[in-house]
């Protein structure tokens, strides 16, 4: 088993491989918000996120007898919860190809300068981020919209690399991507929410 | 007096010289690259010759600056636009779970 993984962990897991029922119910107590967080960030849905954390820890009860042990169990537990995911993500045609990122507004690769030679800036500042008690129903409403365009494989990049603050690395181990594909999913995700909130959030 | 009437224009020519020195060093890395960069590092805090670049790039470039910081509330929406922890929810019905699990092996 990885040596990554604390003794205590280890432990727990090696028992509830052999099949023992209390320390399978301790892996649950102790990764279950971990799994809730990952999967309601993914699929922004409660209901869907209980579904996701049911059928996780169901494959999780299932698989532990695969789980080598070579990997973290959390990044082995991060890969069930986004195949989960991505299995009940709408069906509908691919849409990897369908995120159209422009060029930001304002945007100049030659940027102008004044007589004294400083930039001008022509990319408009955004408006200083509302306190969570006033965060208006109309910015949730494009928030909403914009993560349900965001296809499944480009929000599970997203949410692993900056809620789940994993590095890149870890992202590509956990999706069992190369850490360029990682990278390139998680500029456009994050090129494409950007640009969906900037209508509303320029000064 | 003769020095310091030429004083102000040394002055002057200096500083348009500094500013065209700041603004070809700024634009050294061009921002087309700097938003790419932005995008695959962001807050990641590196060291490299690329990273100093970039940071001496963004102390100058208002619109590099911009899009840096429009990157970061982007993802401190995503976080707080319905953070599931304000929300109370249902932990997996365990006894349950192990009901199926028990039913399927039979």
């Amino acid at each position: 088993m990885s040596m990554q993984e604390p003794r205590e962990n280890r432990k727990i897991i090696q028992r509830a491989r052999k099949g023992d029922e209390g320390a399978f119910r301790e892996l649950v107590r102790t990764y279950q918000d971990m799994v809730y967080r990952f999967a309601f960030h993914v699929c922004r849905n409660e209901e869907k996120a209980a579904e996701t954390l049911q059928d996780t820890f169901v494959n999780v009860y299932r698989k532990l007898g695969q789980f080598d042990g070579k990997s973290k169990f959390t990044t082995w537990l991060y890969r069930i919860v986004a195949n989960n995911c991505l299995m009940k993500r709408r069906r509908r045609k691919m849409d990897l190809a369908s995120i159209s990122l422009s060029t930001p507004e304002g945007f100049r690769n030659d940027p102008l300068t004044d007589e004294d030679g400083n930039i001008v800036q022509t990319v408009p500042s955004w408006k200083p981020t509302p306190l969570d008690a006033v965060l208006d129903a109309e910015l949730r409403d494009i928030m909403e919209r914009a993560i349900q365009r965001l296809p499944v494989e480009y929000r599970i990049v997203f949410v692993l690399r900056d809620i789940e603050e994993k590095t890149a690395e870890e992202t590509a181990k956990i999706l069992k991507l190369s850490v360029p594909a990682v990278k390139s999913r998680l500029r456009r995700a994050r090129m494409f929410l950007r640009e969906q909130l900037h209508g509303y959030m320029k000064a | 007096m003769k020095r310091r009437v030429n004083e102000p224009t040394n002055q002057r020519v200096s500083n348009r010289m500094y500013q065209r020195r700041r603004t070809r060093a700024t634009q050294r890395i061009r921002c087309g690259t700097i938003v790419r960069y932005l995008c695959d590092h962001l807050d990641e805090g590196l060291n490299s010759r690329r990273c100093r670049e970039i940071r001496r790039h963004l102390k100058n470039c208002p619109n590099c600056t911009a899009y840096l910081d429009s990157l970061k509330k982007t993802i401190s929406l995503y976080k707080r636009v319905r953070n599931p922890h304000s929300r109370r929810w249902t932990k997996p019905d365990l006894n349950g779970l192990l009901l199926v699990q028990e039913r399927s092996k039979k």
